[in-house]
Parts: C-alpha cells; sequence; structure tokens
C-alpha cells in the first residue's frame, strides 16, 4: 500500500503543540488521579504499597550494614528504639499523580506515555526510597533537623526531581519524533 | 569540575541548590516578617467578613501559636449545631455567638510560606529572561494570595469540623479531600506550576515549545533506493 502512511505518529512540534489540550487533559488528570488516591476504595491498596516501601528501606538499610526493621508502615531502628512512619502523603504518590498527569496531556504515542509513566514512577520512588531512608537517619539524631528536613527540604526537592523527570522524557520524545521526521525525509 | 551536558541535570543541580540556598535565608530572614504580613493582612479580611468589626481578630499565643477570632454570621451561629456546642440547653434562649476562637499552630501559617523558596529557585534556575523581575513579583504576588486563601480556607474548615456544620457524608468527604489538597498537596505543586506558567523561556525548554529544532541528519540525495524505502514522508 505505497499511498498509505505508516509513519508512526510523532511529537507534535512546537507550532502543532496546543497549550489549551494541555492543560485541559493535565487538570482532568489531576483530578481523576487524586480522587482516586483519596477514594475509600483505594486506601487498603495505597496502604499495601506504604506498607511494601517501608520493608524495601528496612531491606536496603540492611542491605548496607544498618539495623532495621519494618512493622507494617513504620521503620525501627532496634537499638534506639526510634521509629518513623511513612504516612499517606509520604509515600511518593503526590509527586507520581503529578507526574503521570502531566505524562498524559503531553502529545506522545502511547507506548512513550507507557515507557515515561514507568521510568518516571521507578525514578520518583528511587528518590523516595533514599528521602525516607535520609529521614530516618537524620530522625534518628536530631529532631528538630527531622521536622524541618521532613516538612520543608525534601518534600519540594521531590518536585524539583519531578519536573525534571518530566522534562527529560519530554526532551526524549521530541528528539524520537525528530528522529522519525529525518528518516521519514 | 565541568558542567554536566545535559540541560536537565543543570537545571536539576542548579534549582536544587538553589532552593537549599533560599529555603536557609526564608528560614532564618523571611520567615518572620512574612508571617507578620500574613496576620496583618488575615486579621484585615476577618474584619471584612459579615459581622467581623465587632469579633475578629489574630493574635500570637506566648507558644508561637496563632489564636484566630473568626467571626460567625448570624444565620450559622442560629444553627443547631453551633447553639448545642456553645450550650444552649433544650427550651432555653438561644445563645448570643458572634465568633469562633481557633488556635493554630505556628507551623500550618509557617508552611503555607514555604511556596515562596521553591518558586524563586525553580525560576531563577531557568533560563534568563528579560522579564525575569516581573516572573519573580507576579508569582510572588499570586503565592502570597494562594497563602491567605489556604490560611483561611483552613481556619473555615477547623471551625467547620469543630461545630459539625457539614452532615451529609457525601459533602464531609469532599470537604476532607479539597482539606487534604490544601494542605498536603497545593503548597508543593502550586509553586511548580506557576513557575512553569509565568517562566515563558522556561516553558519553552521544557516543552520545547519556541526551540531551536536540533539539526537533522543531512538528507541524502533522493535515488531510487530512497524512494523504495518504508517510509515516505507525507506531503
Amino acid at each position: 500500500m505505497p499511498d498509505a502512511n505508516p509513519t508512526p505518529p510523532a511529537a507534535l512540534s512546537p507550532a502543532q503543540m496546543p497549550m489549551g489540550r494541555f492543560l485541559l487533559i493535565f487538570a482532568v488528570s489531576l483530578a481523576v488521579l487524586f480522587g482516586l488516591l483519596l477514594a475509600p476504595p483505594t486506601v487498603p491498596a495505597v496502604d499495601r504499597f506504604t506498607r511494601g516501601l517501608v520493608t524495601a528501606s528496612a531491606f536496603l538499610i540492611r542491605l548496607f550494614g544498618g539495623h532495621a526493621t519494618a512493622d507494617g508502615d513504620l521503620l525501627s531502628d532496634p537499638s534506639s528504639r526510634f521509629r518513623i512512619q511513612m504516612a499517606y502523603g509520604c509515600n511518593g504518590a503526590h509527586v507520581t499523580i503529578l507526574l503521570w498527569a502531566a505524562v498524559l496531556a503531553f502529545p506522545a504515542t502511547w507506548k512513550q506515555k507507557a515507557a515515561g509513566l514507568l521510568a518516571g514512577t521507578a525514578a520518583i520512588h528511587v528518590v523516595n526510597l533514599i528521602r525516607f531512608i535520609s529521614l530516618f537517619y537524620v530522625g534518628m539524631y536530631n529532631r528538630a533537623w527531622f521536622d524541618f528536613a521532613h516538612l520543608y527540604l525534601w518534600e519540594s526537592l521531590m518536585m524539583i526531581d519531578t519536573l525534571v523527570i518530566f522534562w527529560t522524557w519530554a526532551h526524549f520524545v521530541r528528539k524520537s519524533g525528530q528522529r522519525t521526521d529525518a528518516g521519514a525525509r | 569540575m565541568p558542567a554536566p551536558a545535559s540541560p536537565q541535570l543543570r537545571y536539576l543541580l542548579r534549582a536544587s541548590g538553589l532552593f537549599i540556598l533560599l529555603l536557609a535565608a526564608w528560614w532564618w530572614l523571611l520567615l518572620s516578617p512574612m508571617l507578620a504580613g500574613l496576620r496583618v493582612s488575615t486579621r484585615a479580611v476577618l474584619w471584612l467578613l459579615p459581622g467581623g468589626r465587632s469579633a475578629s481578630g489574630v493574635t500570637v499565643e506566648p507558644d508561637g501559636d496563632w489564636s484566630l477570632r473568626v467571626p460567625l454570621p448570624q444565620f450559622l451561629a442560629r444553627q443547631d449545631a453551633v447553639q448545642r456546642a456553645y450550650g444552649r440547653a433544650p427550651g432555653a434562649l438561644p445563645v448570643n455567638v458572634r465568633s469562633f476562637r481557633l488556635v493554630i499552630g505556628d507551623r500550618v501559617p509557617t508552611f503555607f510560606t514555604l511556596g515562596f523558596p521553591l518558586f524563586w529557585a525553580l525560576v531563577l534556575a531557568g533560563p534568563r529572561s528579560r522579564r525575569l523581575w516581573r516572573v519573580l513579583a507576579a508569582g510572588t504576588a499570586l503565592l502570597a494570595l494562594l497563602a491567605q486563601f489556604s490560611l483561611l480556607f483552613y481556619a473555615w474548615y477547623s471551625v467547620e469540623t469543630t461545630l459539625r456544620l457539614v452532615t451529609s457524608p457525601a459533602a464531609s468527604a469532599l470537604w476532607n479531600a479539597v482539606e487534604y489538597l490544601n494542605m498536603n498537596v497545593v503548597p508543593y505543586v502550586a509553586p511548580l506550576l506557576l513557575a512553569a506558567w509565568l517562566h515563558t523561556e522556561l516553558r519553552a525548554r521544557i516543552f520545547s515549545w519556541g526551540a531551536e529544532p536540533e539539526p537533522a541528519a543531512t538528507p541524502a540525495p533522493e535515488t531510487d533506493k530512497t524512494r523504495r524505502g518504508k517510509y515516505r514522508a507525507r506531503k
């Protein structure tokens, strides 16, 4: 079929990309995803996920020679009995939702979006595990520093990370679009 | 040490470094005047509310907590839930309720000013722009409005949950969800969205809008072989 155009839909050029469409899909996705996060039927699944993150944190600490045990959503140090809780908003869900909404709204193929969602989510949760483990150690030594790092420092750094993760993915989408265009020429 | 080649990594390092510096400046220098400003504006807004001229105010407790005197409009003050909360006995005359005294930890208003250093770091780490000062001023003004709105919403939510003014489960769930977003999401997300909205050069970089197209591979001379290729450009 020589007249068919088998070129996969590439990222739109700047002129083609309507900001209004992005904003609309972004806002709707944010509303739906936050609605799902806060809906009562989702809470048990989110809690299980949170407990999994705490278990992974304890495993990582032990892997590097530290001492920690996971008990539900609590990470404890057996010697000092210090423990911190991974609360509902501390599991990286908020920034993950932000990233998902942006990726879903950005013009790209579904394959590219799926790759962005998977790789972006993984990157966010790696940073979140580092954040949680660092807060565990900070909290063990100084409560005031823990509060400051927890409430003000780390959450904002996670936001910057999320923006950069999205930007990196959008950059790759655009580059692959250009390669496709160049190949098609 | 050479700068990282990736613009994204450069931005990440610049924004994170700037944020840590600005967070320190916010904590040690700017927080007190910001909280004083927020107190003045909150006092003014409460004074403007119905009934606020006779019963409203914001004071700071010795331990740093804020004490807000939130005026209650008469139609709310006469509701059964409010009257019961203020100890009206069945059959007794209505209690004259003019305001509700709410004490909030100083961490709450502090939290609502956190968006400023994050917004400044995101904007200052972005590409240079002739409009930089205008972007900073506009974003700072919008964040100040948002901080005020968030604090008033928090105050009203606290009054509502204490007096149990909302009785329907659906309305209560919605109210709780909005308050969750107000406390846990908006303070972090708003600076990011504002920076991307106001700083057009940064937005152009992130979305590749208006960016110079990267040089594509030099097109090969069109031969029979290239014409027989699988993909063909759309005319």
